[in-house]
């Protein structure tokens, strides 16, 4: 059996096809602004080049204890210890580092009994510093500078540290890297670490775009309710056109599911159609606006890119709001009695 | 029967309209809350951000924290906040980390401590309630921190949650410290300021395209000087406005109230002109040079002149040891010779020769003696003298510089001192010095001198200081202190900030547009995209509305029939549908745009709604309600129209018939039940 051609008014199908068509271009040209965005940032993430991870375990820095005799790598790296300690009645913070292959471009061990303070508020003269475990007696008559720490941080030795933490004789708090590649950071992470990868701001414009994209698959929430509307009132209105036609095939002992299969038949046809047209438009508009953008704003490095996928989830979206929206007139279209619509 | 207001469309038309309403307007809300994220970073409307002028983003601006000190001392703003930014990812979130000081922040954000408290070091941190919950983060967590721009470690301790009405709901607050170890800048500098305060004043000294001046560096070549002499007057002139411009400059001498300059002056924008004048002082006292310029900042300043009568110097041995003769010079104070100038030690006198000296060879026995010198016309001088044993003279040359005078011994900057340094050698044989000075440890000057047995020499030096403070010059065991003065006399916070920061920044309520200046895309580059959605979800709305008006309409198409003939022309047709959509879409208008509104923050309030790790907040200002509502009306009418004019254009008998006229083919009733 062949279905009832398909739409047998040519206004209405035109306008029902771009209209649809227009609903697709919609969450086209929206998955294009979000693509351009990430492509975007992703052009501004390659100017920062990547310069090392750290890796630590569990939460934060002053639990972490990473074994450095452990780690499987290649890779050249610092080890650092943590203590905080009180110091005159207040907490500091208190660091030693390990690099013997000079990971951080400093030598940053202090002479023996000696501590260095940060620029931020340093300490002077002889100081005690005491923690639960013990406590170690230093002469802070120095200060340093590093760009790889807070300058409130302070430096010892890590056998002084090892008096006020035992626990950092054979541990450390955290590793530094001085490069890092995906490998790396997988095979850390494989090995239960924590792994950060320097510089923060390549993370964060992964995250930032993937956040941009997420916002847009909302997106597709008021298309398909347009797509389904349009659906609803093409087949709707089909079907009172037609009540005298589906009265024929009632009679003439055509079921209801026949019926049914027929105008759905027909919705999802109206549904590809304008969606094809519509990836079309937004294709088109999407070239239009990149173009036009860039040729009416100087340096606009901005684009807008549509990709396979953004034609599939309008394309699969097109569809389902389209059988959605078609299910109630195509219900409605099989109650008429064939009395009733002959008449 | 139907009521005339529902002639042609039925009140169900409303449900179809309204639904498509509320998408609209969601959808428009949504996006122009995309379109205001950045500028959520600067936070409340009536806080203005100052970022360095040269640069075109809130990343790479470098500002003087300094400045933000002076603003307060200036009264032009009551809070003032230098902050930095820095970036990071937690748990999968994008993180904006913003570096303050959190007393000053708190201060300018109108913030709120929801629970903690504020940060006691720079190690601990505040955290936006809405990022915490992102995050899940609680009071007493640790956060590792990288750098955002270098390699750095760090971690910060979150000890307090915080509220506030703008984008730092979702970032996380530190301490300058911590951030410029996450961002590398340098200690003392910022990213930018915000600031609440005068507007007014700080738009008059961030302004673009104006030309605003200051005048510093007021110096008299000689700070005292003989009358009649003629010195050096100068004076900076600063353009620090964009603008180029032209500004009048006074200089006059008090109290005589003699003109030094008096003219205007051209200077372009962002530069300095130095202005100098040769100017004579003709009376005798104590004089004040003062500027002053009108304008935008009116500024006045002024330095203070000695003019002496000719006075006389004296030039003498510090020691000498008994029956040894020596010269004594008398300069004056030009540091020419006086001729026939008297000289007395003790009960013997003496007068200068040509070239201004006398041989002293009177018979003295050791002790300290005072040496006069006097010349008609001229104020007379005092040196002293010490008369040694001359078996207390070591044999070898010893060359030493004993004295040090400073002429004046207060300066301003970049005015002249005369430094003059008395060497001697106490020795018995010829030798030669090197004579070096230096200031606070830096070299001065150095020059190899050559004395013969017990001779004298006096080295004279100019120099001047760019930078105010107590200077101590030292030569050998001697040293003297040179106090060198800064301009700023009257109001000087006011020229010290003009000239260190005028025009340095630009000032703006609404320079946010940090994630697109670092993306380099323009902010008309996402208004242009924006635009492009909202109007395609209008032509989206319109194509939606209209079909179903153009269902309602063919329902109808009946009652269109028996209307037309009856003798409606189209005109009124369209009148009666005009008058039946509008009626149909005021209400659908009202209610789509309300619930358009409450559908956007429902869908906001999932917090799913984020960008660059600030969160979309949908627009909702009475503008917005106001072109919203329109919108949709216009959309509701524009498409019943559009169905209106289509179905005006059958025939009334075919209406009426319910035939159509536009069917392409006949159904084939074989062809329909496929048994051909």
């Amino acid at each position: 059996m062949i279905a009832l051609d398909l739409f047998r008014y040519t206004a209405r199908l035109k306008v029902l096809t771009f209209a649809i068509g227009v609903c697709v271009a919609f969450i086209i040209g929206s998955f294009a602004f979000a693509n351009g965005l990430s492509i975007t940032v992703q052009g501004i993430s390659d100017r920062f080049v990547s310069e090392g991870a750290l890796a630590y375990q569990g939460p934060d820095l002053e639990a972490s204890l990473v074994d450095p005799s452990q780690l499987l790598t290649d890779h050249i790296y610092a080890s650092v210890a943590i203590c905080v300690a009180s110091v005159n009645g207040s907490e500091r913070t208190f660091i030693a580092v390990n690099d013997p292959l000079s990971t951080l471009s400093q030598n940053l061990i202090p002479m023996p009994g000696e501590m260095l303070s940060g620029l931020v508020d340093p300490l002077s003269g002889p100081v005690n510093l005491t923690t639960d475990e013990g406590n170690v007696r230093l002469y802070a008559n120095h200060t340093y500078s590093s760009t790889k720490f807070p300058a409130y941080w302070n430096l010892m030795r890590w056998d002084d540290l090892v008096k006020l933490r035992p626990e950092m004789r054979f541990n450390s708090s955290f590793v530094v890297f001085a490069s890092s590649d995906d490998e790396l950071l997988g095979s850390l992470r494989s090995q239960g670490l924590t792994v950060q990868e320097m510089t923060g701001i390549l993370s964060y414009f992964a995250a930032g775009s993937r956040e941009v994209t997420a916002d847009l698959w909302l997106i597709i929430i008021p298309s398909s309710f347009i797509v389904a509307l349009l659906v609803y009132s093409a087949v709707s209105m089909e079907v009172k056109d037609r009540a005298r036609d589906i009265a024929i095939l009632k009679a003439m002992g055509s079921n209801n599911r026949q019926i049914r299969g027929i105008f759905f038949f027909q919705a999802l046809m109206l549904s590809i159609l304008g969606a094809l047209v519509g990836i079309l438009i937004g294709i088109i508009v999407s070239y239009g606006i990149s173009t036009s953008s860039s040729t009416l704003i100087s340096n606009s490095i901005f684009m807008l890119k549509v990709t396979e996928t953004s034609m599939i989830v309008a394309f699969v979206s097109t569809m389902i709001a389209g059988l959605l929206g078609s299910v109630y007139p195509v219900y409605n279209a099989v109650r008429q009695t064939v009395r009733e619509a002959l008449r | 029967m139907k009521s005339v207001s529902s002639l042609l469309i039925r009140k169900r038309m409303i449900i179809a309209a309204t639904l498509s309403l509320i998408i609209f307007s969601a959808t428009i809300s949504v996006l122009m809350g995309i379109g205001a994220a950045p500028s959520t970073v600067i936070g409340n409307p009536d806080v203005y951000v100052i970022t360095s002028k040269a640069t075109d983003g809130l990343l790479n601006s470098r500002l003087d924290a300094d400045l933000s000190n002076l603003l307060l001392e200036n009264g032009f703003v009551t809070n003032s906040s230098p902050e930095i930014f820095a970036f990071a990812e937690i748990s999968g979130s994008a993180v904006i980390i913003r570096g303050v000081d959190f007393q000053a922040f708190m201060g300018v954000e109108g913030a709120r401590l929801v629970s903690g408290a504020m940060p006691s070091d720079p190690s601990q941190g505040l955290i936006g309630s809405r990022l915490a919950n992102r995050i899940h983060a609680e009071i007493g967590d640790r956060y590792p921190l990288v750098g955002s721009f270098n390699p750095s470690v760090s971690e910060v301790e979150i000890v307090g949650i915080i509220t506030s009405s703008s984008g730092v709901e979702d970032e996380l607050i530190v301490s300058l410290p911590l951030s410029r170890c996450l961002t590398g800048i340098a200690t003392n500098s910022v990213s930018i300021i915000r600031v609440l305060g005068d507007t007014a004043e700080l738009e008059k000294m961030f302004g673009k395209d104006v030309p605003r001046f200051s005048i510093y560096d007021l110096a008299v070549a000689n700070r005292i000087l003989g009358v009649g002499r003629t010195t050096e007057v100068s004076l900076n002139l600063k353009n620090w406005g964009d603008a180029n411009g032209t500004t009048h400059v006074t200089i006059v001498d008090m109290p005589d109230n003699i003109t030094i300059i008096d003219s205007d002056y051209f200077i372009n924008g962002s530069t300095v002109l130095s202005l100098t004048a040769n100017f004579t002082f003709s009376s005798i006292g104590n004089h004040t040079v003062k500027a002053y310029i009108s304008g935008a900042f009116p500024q006045n300043i002024s330095t203070n002149v000695t003019v002496k009568g000719p006075f006389l110097s004296l030039v003498i041995p510090s020691k000498m040891p008994q029956y040894h003769n020596f010269t004594a010079s008398v300069i004056n104070q030009t540091l020419d010779a006086v001729v026939g100038a008297a000289v007395s030690i003790g009960s013997f006198d003496f007068v200068t020769n040509a070239s201004g000296s006398c041989l002293i060879n009177a018979s003295l026995s050791p002790g300290n003696y005072t040496i006069n010198a006097s010349s008609p016309g001229y104020e007379s001088a005092v040196g002293h003298v010490e008369i040694i044993d001359s078996s207390s003279l070591p044999h070898n040359a010893t060359i030493r510089v004993y004295g040090i005078v400073l002429t004046p011994d207060v300066v301003k900057v970049n005015e002249n001192c005369m430094i003059a340094f008395y060497v001697q050698n106490f020795g018995n044989s010829t030798g030669s010095y090197q004579v070096s000075s230096y200031v606070g440890g830096a070299p001065l000057t150095q020059e190899t001198v050559t004395l013969a047995p017990l001779k004298t020499l006096v080295l004279f030096y100019n120099t001047s200081f760019s930078s105010a403070g107590e200077k101590t010059i030292t030569c050998g065991q001697v040293s003297a202190t040179l106090t060198v003065e800064a301009h700023f006399e009257i109001n000087p916070a006011l020229i010290r900030l003009l000239v260190l920061y005028g025009g340095s920044g630009t000032l703006d309520p609404s320079r946010a547009e940090l994630i697109y200046d670092t993306a380099k895309i323009s902010e008309a580059n996402i208004i242009v995209v924006l635009v492009s959605l909202a109007v395609l979800s209008g032509m989206l709305v319109t194509l939606g509305v209209s079909i179903s008006f153009m269902r309602e309409i063919n329902d109808n198409l009946k009652i269109i029939g028996i209307l037309r003939s009856l003798g409606a022309s189209s005109k009124q047709l369209l009148g009666i549908m005009f008058k039946e959509a509008f009626l149909i879409s005021l209400p659908a208008a009202v209610i789509g745009v309300i619930g358009g509104i409450v559908l956007a923050f429902l869908i906001s309030n999932t917090g799913n709604l984020v960008a660059f790790g600030h969160f979309i907040r949908p627009a909702l200002d009475p503008n917005f309600l106001i072109a919203a509502t329109a919108g949709s009306i216009a959309i509701c009418v524009g498409s019943s129209l559009i169905a209106g004019l289509s179905a005006s254009r059958k025939g009334s008998i075919r209406m009426i018939r319910g035939l159509k006229d536009d069917i392409v083919a006949q159904v084939d009733l074989k062809e329909l039940l496929g048994d051909e």
